[in-house]
């Protein structure tokens, strides 16, 4: 055997050991009936309650996303037993401003779109403050979380910690929606403990964040209920294509639409990152 | 019940067989020449009545009794030279036996039967024997030959895929195989992610594969059961054997302690990738490597004694960047007894230990910490072996086994703690008759029940879930929380039409209490094991089959077809988008019931200069389980339409060898979206069903060639060359879906693919 060609034959084999090869393929996926995709917000924040309405596509489709006119939407608070009617202020998009959740409500949401009547219902939770979220800059040491070092310049690494007012009752589920000069950059820690003692608690979630100096990030802590909670906990799975058995995560929507409604609280936080 | 009808008609027809009038024993050990190895399934045949044949059991032994006369026995294994013996019986006789080895050995490999037609004549079904000589003559990746790798290119029996270690036999999950390495369950057999198999062949002697349909010492899987016996070492000589290859090496040392009494053997690999990724900048942080170990001592205490200790111990490292390394393998330890009461008596008892574990290190300076996860067996297995007449073989014993399973113990070195799962225990408990009944000249049938018990013990949480999945409360307490009893009935008969054809069938139930939880078809290292519980019932399945085989011209050419039908209770699949990393994996579970059927082709010439086979499975494997898929029927993951496989080898002069393999395979079912939406700005796909698309078809070519290098005067060695994925077809390892960069509106299926053009060469030597 000629020895001057065995770096040649290593370079190669530890090439196609460590980086597959990937293409795009056709693969031919059935057509589905278009359905309706419904998604519903009541927050306790002023101009927050919004319903979208919009339709599947096939795969192969490319054209945007069709959006769902001359719906009659309405948000029927059980608590107090008040029906608020949305109005579409862009196409698909139904709001009312005035129309703020309290922590504790029962709100159910009333979608009829042609002869069709979607309804959803879910409880707002009683929510936990946070008082502020102190920067750390993890700078020199890698983490292992996110992109490796090195690439494309999003800047680097950046540790949030939040901090909490003492609080007497909140309820169990809530998720940190981060945003990144004003773009949704990911919703992470869906959570559903608090630990044993939920009204003295500490631990303090440090958040990871890939920023540069003077971004604004915000951090919007949003406790959500327990269908919404699952339901975005099986979204995560569907998005990233995690699990063993893809599937559509189960709406609170009755009639067949695919999406969510959800009454939940919401708190921002806003830094500019140092 | 119709239980108890069988069990009388048990108990008759064992006691039966005692009863039976007064004959002499033959019995003795049959062993090679030159290295003192036990043969397994070697043959004796009495001359006068070539009909009877007595093939010798995993420890060379044989027995069979004759009524007083004059007889001459032939004793013959495939490879050697047969060796014949006239005895006059007149009392009981010990007749050990040494074969030579056949001096042109290569012509006379075959795969499967040491007897011509062995493959027509036993009762068995669904048998699947293997050389492991024949291994080293095909193609293989890296240049590694693997038993486990040539097992797949059988009917029934399906590869996983690229990278990937598990096999799926007869629409079977995973785990539903029992890989046993001298008794020692294996709970993953691979390296490297599945590139090898655990089983080093230079220390393997035999290797039998039963598709569901094995007698009844073995139990506790649903689909087969793969036994693979070590090498016991040579008693006679010492040997060196080894091999150097691009990415691995390999050393086999084996000799007398005390010459024809006792001997040791010592076999080890090791790769070296490794080493050469620290040439590479790009790779210099990462590494990947494997070794393993295979140990075993053998003693001959007495004429009636033996002692075996064997261990095996293999682990595999995965380094990511510095700061994330996994490693995993297997420990195995056995220790044998075999003792001969008389000549119609032999036990065999075993105690084993069996281990399986990986750990995650992650060293990074704001969150290090280590998970442990662990499977662990105490293992006493006792079987009987008496052979009361010439047509009656039984086999009865116990076995005992105590599992504990670490579900993943998270260790924090800093003072933080995070609570961990308590391990968790059970008890797996069988008893088991067997009888290998010769009825007539042309009927065999070989029958046996299998009583089994698993114990789910306390001591550790167990929960109460409600109908959707939720936790409601936990059960604490220290005794048993659940017993389950099964008893599974074992036939299986064959019926001569004439020397060369013959018709089987079989039914067999088995139950298993061990499950896998992984998210692949595969397997991955950190997949998850769990017992029964409270809320996981014991997998049982009923598997009827059929058979047709035939030889033809003389043996050279075998023939088979053979069908089954297997339905399955309690199988378990993951709710809509389980997430499997959950603490209660129990929560992300349904069971419901599973049906498996097909056909199995095989076409085989195993003599002469040009050698192989043709193997074609036609199978269906579904599911129906309550909450997936609108409770219909649905295929399960490993189903496949068509599996085919062809290998080919020529001896094309003393020195060259050539092989080729090509196997074909329908793609694996699984969930694709059918749609997509739009939803917080991400794209949301849209499923329809589960598991109602199938990945794109799999389809490869090997070449293997082999080069005898001329004799050294320490040494005879052997250049082989192998080509993997000749024409390099981009087989799919993993499909996903993503929006594609230039327009947010259009979504693509992206594959990865993970080999084209493999080439190997190795060197491999016999020290004189």
């Amino acid at each position: 055997m000629k020895f001057k060609y065995l770096p040649v034959i290593l370079i190669f084999l530890t090439t196609i050991l460590f980086s597959g090869c990937e293409k795009e393929i056709d693969i031919n996926l059935n057509a589905s009936n278009p359905k309706f995709v419904i998604e519903g917000n009541i927050s306790n924040v002023f101009s927050e309650a919004k319903i979208k309405i919009s339709k599947t596509l096939n795969f192969n489709e490319t054209t945007d996303y069709p959006l769902v006119s001359d719906a009659f939407v309405t948000i029927y608070d059980s608590t107090m037993n008040i029906t608020d009617t949305l109005y579409e202020s862009i196409k698909g998009t139904y709001t009312k401003q005035s129309l703020v959740g309290i922590e504790g409500h029962t709100y159910i949401m009333s979608v009829k779109i042609g002869t069709q009547t979607f309804t959803a219902s879910s409880t707002m939770p009683y929510r936990l403050k946070m008082d502020t979220i102190i920067q750390q800059n993890l700078a020199g040491t890698a983490s292992s979380f996110g992109p490796p070092e090195g690439t494309p310049a999003a800047g680097s690494i950046i540790q949030l910690l939040p901090e909490y007012l003492n609080t007497t009752h909140t309820d169990k589920f809530f998720q940190f929606v981060i945003l990144r000069n004003d773009s949704i950059l990911n919703r992470i820690n869906l959570r559903s403990d608090l630990g044993s003692d939920p009204t003295n608690f500490s631990f303090p979630f440090p958040l990871f964040v890939r920023a540069k100096k003077d971004d604004t990030v915000t951090v919007d802590l949003q406790f959500i209920d327990k269908n919404v909670y699952n339901y975005l906990y099986g979204l995560t799975q569907n998005i990233n294509q995690f699990s063993a058995s893809p599937s559509n995560p189960t709406s609170n929507i009755t009639n067949g639409a695919l999406g969510y409604f959800s009454a939940h609280t919401s708190q921002k936080e806003t830094l500019i990152i140092k | 019940m119709k239980y108890q009808i069988i069990i009388i008609i048990f108990i008759l027809s064992f006691t039966s067989t005692l009863l039976l009038a007064q004959k002499y024993t033959i019995s003795g050990y049959i062993t090679d020449n030159n290295t003192g190895e036990y043969l397994i399934g070697a043959v004796v045949r009495v001359k006068n009545s070539p009909d009877i044949g007595y093939g010798t059991n995993n420890y060379g032994f044989y027995s069979l009794s004759l009524a007083k006369g004059s007889y001459e026995l032939e004793f013959s294994y495939i490879g050697h030279l047969k060796e014949s013996v006239n005895i006059t019986l007149t009392a009981n006789q010990r007749i050990n036996v040494t074969l030579k080895e056949a001096p042109n050995k290569l012509q006379e490999i075959v795969i499967t039967s040491n007897n011509d037609n062995a493959n027509v004549r036993q009762s068995q079904m669904g048998l699947q024997k293997l050389n492991v000589e024949v291994a080293g003559k095909l193609p293989v990746i890296f240049g590694e030959k693997d038993i486990l790798k040539i097992l797949q290119l059988f009917p029934g029996i399906k590869s996983g895929g690229d990278g990937q270690s598990g096999f799926t036999v007869r629409g079977g999950t995973i785990d539903q195989n029992l890989i046993l390495l001298d008794d020692a369950p294996i709970y993953n057999a691979s390296h490297l992610l599945g590139f090898f198999s655990t089983f080093n062949s230079d220390a393997i002697k035999d290797v039998s594969l039963y598709k569901g349909t094995a007698p009844a010492q073995f139990g506790g899987r649903l689909s087969s059961v793969v036994d693979v016996k070590m090498n016991d070492g040579n008693n006679q000589n010492f040997d060196v054997k080894g091999g150097i290859g691009l990415i691995s090496s390999k050393i086999n040392i084996e000799g007398p302690i005390q010459k024809g009494k006792s001997s040791f053997l010592f076999s080890g690999r090791r790769t070296y990738v490794d080493a050469f990724l620290k040439l590479f900048d790009r790779f210099k942080n990462n590494s990947l490597s494997f070794y393993d170990l295979n140990a075993k001592l053998n003693f001959k205490t007495s004429d009636r004694d033996r002692l075996f200790i064997s261990g095996y111990l293999g682990r595999d490292a995965l380094e990511l960047n510095k700061r994330m390394g996994i490693n995993w393998g297997n420990k195995t330890g056995t220790v044998r007894w075999n003792h001969l009461f008389n000549s119609k008596l032999f036990s065999n008892s075993s105690l084993i230990y069996s281990d399986y574990d990986y750990k995650i290190d992650i060293e990074d300076p704001h969150n290090e910490f280590s998970i442990l996860s662990s499977i662990r067996d105490w293992n006493l297995k006792q079987t009987f072996q008496y052979f009361p007449d010439s047509k009656n073989e039984w086999k009865l014993g116990y076995n005992i086994i105590y599992h504990t399973i670490t579900p993943g113990l998270i260790n924090f070195p800093s003072a933080t703690t995070m609570s961990n799962e308590e391990p968790r225990n059970g008890m797996e408990s069988a008893i088991f008759a067997t009888n290998n009944w010769q009825a007539t000249n042309k009927l065999k049938i070989n029958y046996g029940i299998r009583f089994s018990s698993f114990m789910v013990l306390g001591g550790s949480d167990y929960y109460n879930l409600n109908a959707d999945k939720n936790v409601i409360d936990t059960i604490q307490q220290a005794g048993p929380i659940e017993n389950y009893l099964n008893i599974e009935p074992r036939l299986s008969l064959s019926y001569s039409i004439s020397e060369s054809c013959s018709f089987k069938m079989a039914y067999t139930r088995n139950t298993q209490n061990l499950h896998l939880i992984t998210n692949s078809v595969s397997g991955s290292p950190t997949d998850k094991w769990i017992m029964d519980s409270n809320n996981v019932k014991p997998e049982i399945s009923d598997q009827v089959s059929l058979g047709y085989f035939r030889n033809f011209d003389d043996n050279i050419y075998e023939f088979s077809v053979e069908s089954y039908y297997k339905s399955m209770q309690n199988q378990i699949d993951y709710k809509d988008n389980a997430d499997i990393q959950v603490p209660v994996i129990e929560t992300q579970l349904l069971y419901g019931k599973g049906r498996a059927y097909g056909l199995e082709v095989l076409l085989r010439k195993s003599k002469g200069k040009f050698t192989g086979w043709l193997g074609y499975s036609l199978s269906r494997s579904e599911k129906q389980i309550e909450g997936i898929n609108k409770n219909h029927w649905y295929p399960a993951r490993q189903d496949r339409t068509h599996d085919i496989s062809i290998v080919g080898m020529y001896e094309i002069s003393n020195r060259w060898n050539v092989s080729a393999i090509w196997v074909y395979r329908t793609g694996n079912a699984i969930s694709f979206p059918s749609g997509k939406y739009m939803l917080e700005g991400q794209t949301v796909w849209l499923y329809t069903e589960r598991n109602g698309y199938r990945m794109p078809a799999y389809h490869r070519l090997d070449l293997g060639a082999t080069y005898k290098l001329k004799e050294h005067k320490l040494f005879n060695s052997e250049l082989s060359f192998s080509l993997f994925n000749a024409y390099g077809r981009e087989n799919p390892y993993i499909i996903t879906f993503e929006r594609s960069g230039n327009d947010p509106n259009q979504t693509v299926a992206i594959q990865t693919s993970l080999f084209r053009w493999v080439p190997s060469i190795s060197w491999n030597f016999t020290l004189k």
